[in-house]
């Protein structure tokens, strides 16, 4: 039981990430793989604040927002390219800043990670195990899902899905592209953000392997399984692709080893029968071209 | 003062000199066919007017003001809106969407706007959709409010994209041959369609177009351009002029 609510806890975590990236990738056109990056600078905000500065872990919470936010804006210039170009930017970025969480070693202890982050404390109920924690994630996951999906159902959502459309088109009807790229970069790194703080509090230590490309192409797998343009779909995504990772522990015979290598080669295949079978995903609302 | 005045534009690629000195005014409720061989430069002045492309020399004004190599986005804000050759509406989303997007102002644009304010911005958008429903009946679409765009036949497109472009406040408007790949059936609805933006809707109209007789019948005035303006005048005075048909045959006035 305990093992599945601990699914259930990262499903929380992950569904932001993946709603998220489906604002970037589904609704404006900006494929990103360097989501895993900013939900890295989330952990290692909150895992730095609360372990080195005691500051409480809501506040550090709140903090991972803008710590992302501004490494986004930071790293924007790669708005700059277009198309292909960009995707190969935001793997320059990714791989870059793994480099940086793996070799700025007095900020964040390099390969040995930042171990025992505390556990948030909620009206004195430690949230230490994974039922325990829903009570946080659970609300977490909510408010961000929701702002997300008010965000692209609305005007603002339309404007962002002109420029994946059509950005020339966008821009000749008044729509100053380049600076709605650059807010949707920004907004949805903070949002990444926070998932990255719930992380670090949640496993109580952050280590540079868990924010990189790897875990990138998995948020954008999860978003295109369940389909771009539609913020649910990225929803049933995590839920789908967390399903079939899960589901290799019941191969027969599967010595226990394999597991790892045979669940990145079960998404991997997910990915490639998805973009050849259903374009568009579960539910999405185009087909990627 | 005109409305649109283009002044002494000229655009070079690498040593090809696309356009050289192109001058031409217009005003409020007229419409300026602008017509010429291919590769005469006609696509490359509404890229430069449209702000796609930065003039080398010369300026284009709107009312006065200067708006010479303008992003695009600022020149539509400051009024001046366009089509491209081919239809481009947004294929995965409705109709009305499709032409509510060319009035990106107000506060529902704004992120902050739409989580901090919510009820200001449900306000503003049911009146872009109003607004947006009476401009969908003025091309006589608005059965096709809910349609998804990429459903609708290219004439439909067409016709979206014309109440996408009456929704914007822009009062120039530049076609990019609007009659290409249309069906012959419903090319008469678009001529019409065009002369009711400029005399009814007051906008200034540039309609660029290869077919001659369709300009000749729409235009008040008629700009002939191959890489330079050859000729300008009313449609009666440009038909009547010899250098018409040099301008097609490749035949330019020195050598006439």
């Amino acid at each position: 039981m305990d093992y599945f609510l601990h699914l259930v806890v990262l499903g929380t975590i992950y569904s932001i990430l993946a709603v998220s990236l489906n604002i970037s990738v589904g609704y404006t056109g900006l494929l990103t793989l360097a989501h895993a990056a900013f939900y890295g600078v989330g952990a290692y905000a909150v895992g730095i604040l609360t372990v080195e500065y005691n500051v409480n872990f809501f506040f550090a919470l709140l903090l991972a927002m803008p710590a992302a936010g501004v490494v986004a804006a930071m790293v924007s210039p790669i708005l700059r390219l277009k198309g292909h170009f960009f995707i190969l930017g935001t793997v320059a970025v990714q791989l870059m800043l793994t480099q940086v969480l793996f070799n700025w070693i007095s900020l964040t202890k390099g390969p040995f990670g930042i171990p025992g982050v505390p556990s948030p404390v909620i009206f004195g109920l430690k949230l230490n195990t994974p039922p325990t924690f829903l009570l946080l994630s659970v609300p977490v996951m909510i408010i961000v899902v929701l702002l997300a999906a008010r965000l692209v159902n609305s005007p603002f959502g339309r404007v962002l899905k002109t420029i994946r459309a059509n950005p020339s088109v966008a821009e000749s009807i008044g729509i100053n592209v380049d600076l709605y790229r650059l807010r949707v970069f920004v907004i949805t790194a903070m949002m990444a953000g926070v998932a990255g703080g719930l992380y670090a509090s949640y496993t109580r230590y952050v280590h540079p392997s868990a924010f990189d490309v790897v875990f990138s192409t998995f948020i954008l797998i999860m978003v295109i399984l369940g389909g771009t343009g539609r913020w649910m779909g990225s929803v049933l995504g995590v839920v789908g692709l967390i399903t079939i990772q899960e589901s290799v522990r019941f191969i027969p015979a599967l010595p226990a080893n394999m597991v790892g290598p045979v669940q990145i080669m079960a998404y991997s295949g997910v990915l490639f029968a998805v973009m050849m079978l259903r374009p568009q995903g579960l539910i999405g609302a185009y087909k990627l071209e | 003062m005109a409305t649109l005045e283009v002044q002494g534009v000229g655009k070079s690629f690498g040593g090809y000199t696309a356009l050289e000195d192109i001058g031409l005014s217009l005003d409020a409720g007229s419409i300026m066919g602008v017509i010429g061989p291919n590769g005469a430069g006609k696509s490359t002045l509404i890229n430069i007017i449209s702000g796609f492309l930065k003039p080398d020399t010369g300026t284009v004004k709107i009312n006065g003001k200067d708006i010479t190599g303008k992003a695009p986005y600022r020149v539509f804000k400051s009024g001046i809106a366009r089509t491209f050759q081919d239809s481009q509406v947004f294929g995965y989303m409705t109709g009305l969407e499709n032409v509510m997007v060319s009035a990106p102002w107000g506060i529902g644009v704004q992120e902050y706007n739409v989580l901090a304010r919510p009820f200001a911005v449900a306000r503003e958008e049911k009146q872009k959709r109003e607004e947006a429903m009476a401009h969908l009946a003025q091309v006589n679409i608005t059965d096709k409010a809910r349609s998804m765009a990429q459903a609708l036949s290219y004439g439909q497109q067409k016709l979206l994209e014309f109440a996408r472009m009456l929704n914007s406040r822009a009062n120039v408007f530049l076609l990019d041959e609007p009659m290409a790949g249309i069906h012959p059936d419903l090319v008469d609805g678009l001529k019409a369609l065009i002369v009711a933006m400029a005399k009814e809707h007051n906008k200034a109209v540039i309609l660029v177009e290869h077919n001659l007789k369709v300009v000749m019948e729409m235009s008040d005035y008629v700009t002939v351009i191959r890489n330079s303006v050859l000729l300008s005048g009313t449609p009666d005075a440009v038909s009547k002029d010899e250098r018409l048909a040099g301008a097609f045959l490749g035949v330019t006035d020195a050598t006439a």
